[in-house]
């Protein structure tokens, strides 16, 4: 604080009306219905881009393309249908840098990850997809369970692939194809124990 | 295993807003400075929670369109706090209770009807803080409640740091007669 230049006769508070003014700061909880608001205001008003492909409608796209080919069992496995080979979890993150592109972009896309993943399912390699919604809760020994917040949620995955590949370096080799590293996303291979 | 990224600073939040129109980093920009100006808000106004709400929506509706203006030479919370008070100090012209710096002497505002607010309770605090005039209200929660700064407070409100200074001397002047009480002769 700059006070010592004060221009004017300055007392500083005494140290009860200090404390009581420094009590109350703190921080509000403002409705969930004004984020809406906010949001809603700012759509009408062409703020946001459209809405970029969600990997629902990717996987789905995929989905309805290797039904068509006659894959489509590979998106509901039967129990023992699948390989009987190590699965692995690929786990796929948007960082600051991946680039979701303009309208134009996203369409280009969608038939991109459709393409990859129609790929997948035709060698045998996929076994489901998702993506994960913005929301979440979090559950901790000995402590309610709370929403996670944005901040965390951002660092958390945003979708998912199950493959089945030979070994890791297989499942590696399958997760450097996919068209989400090509679009600054980040993609994290776990064996499925 | 891997490490989660850092979360993006304000800066990249509002560059994806502005390039992209990215509704997901504009979310990630609000639900992370909403809390402090709905509570900056709520101490402005007395607590009315659905008025700092409302004033809350105004103020990102005004930030999001202004946002290209920002040219980040303060911090964005003090940015937006900034246009939260314009909004507020409106919507306070508009009940009819706004005092003009220019006509009010502070003798006469020390003769103004002045709250009994002689106990360090958080509702009358709250009443002596509604009984000072807004830009010695302003001053003095952002300076003495909010951690602000002279020069922060100057680029949130749009005046020189020495008159921030002179408003927060007039505001603690004011609060202190008040939360003292007038018939203690300033003592408690």
């Amino acid at each position: 604080m700059k006070d010592h230049d004060e221009p004017t006769t300055d007392e500083p508070l005494a140290g009860e009306e200090a404390a009581a003014l420094a009590a109350l700061r703190r921080d509000g909880v403002p409705p969930a219905a004004v984020e809406e608001r906010v949001v809603e205001a700012l759509r009408a008003r062409g703020a946001f881009a459209r809405r970029r492909p969600r990997w629902t409608l990717v996987l789905g796209y995929a989905a309805v393309l290797a039904i068509g080919l006659g894959a489509g069992r590979l998106w509901r496995p039967a129990p023992g249908a699948l390989p009987a080979q190590p699965r692995f979890l690929l786990l796929l993150y948007q960082d600051v840098g991946f680039q979701e592109g303009g309208p134009a972009e996203q369409r280009a896309r969608v038939r991109e990850y459709g393409a990859w993943a129609r790929g997948l399912a035709r060698q045998g390699k996929l076994v489901s997809g998702e993506e994960l919604r913005d929301d979440g809760q979090e559950l901790r020994p000995a402590a309610a369970s709370a929403a996670l917040s944005p901040e965390r949620l951002h660092g958390e995955p945003r979708g998912f692939f199950v493959v089945v590949a030979p070994d890791a370096a297989g499942a590696a080799a399958i997760a450097a194809d996919c068209p989400h590293l090509r679009h600054g996303g980040r993609v994290v291979v776990r064996p499925i124990a | 295993m891997s490490t989660a990224p850092a979360a993006p600073d304000d800066a990249a939040l509002i560059a994806h807003f502005l390039e992209r129109g990215d509704e997901g980093s504009f979310r990630l920009l609000y639900r992370r400075h909403s809390p402090a100006v709905f509570g900056l808000l709520c101490r402005l106004n007395g607590g009315r929670e659905a008025d700092a709400a409302d004033l809350l929506q105004e103020a990102w509706i005004r930030a999001a369109a202004s946002l290209r203006g920002f040219g980040g030479r303060a911090r964005f919370r003090t940015w937006l706090c900034g246009i939260a008070l314009n909004c507020h100090r409106e919507w306070h012209r508009a009940r009819g209770r706004e005092t003009s710096l220019d006509t009010e002497s502070l003798g006469d505002l020390g003769a103004r009807p002045a709250p009994r607010a002689v106990s360090p309770q958080g509702g009358q605090i709250t009443q002596v803080l509604q009984a000072l005039p807004p830009p010695f209200l302003e001053v003095l929660v952002l300076h003495d409640v909010e951690g602000y700064t002279h020069e922060e407070i100057a680029e949130a409100l749009g005046i020189e740091p020495g008159t921030s200074k002179s408003r927060l001397a007039r505001g603690r002047r004011l609060f202190r007669e008040r939360w003292r009480g007038p018939d203690t002769g300033g003592e408690r």
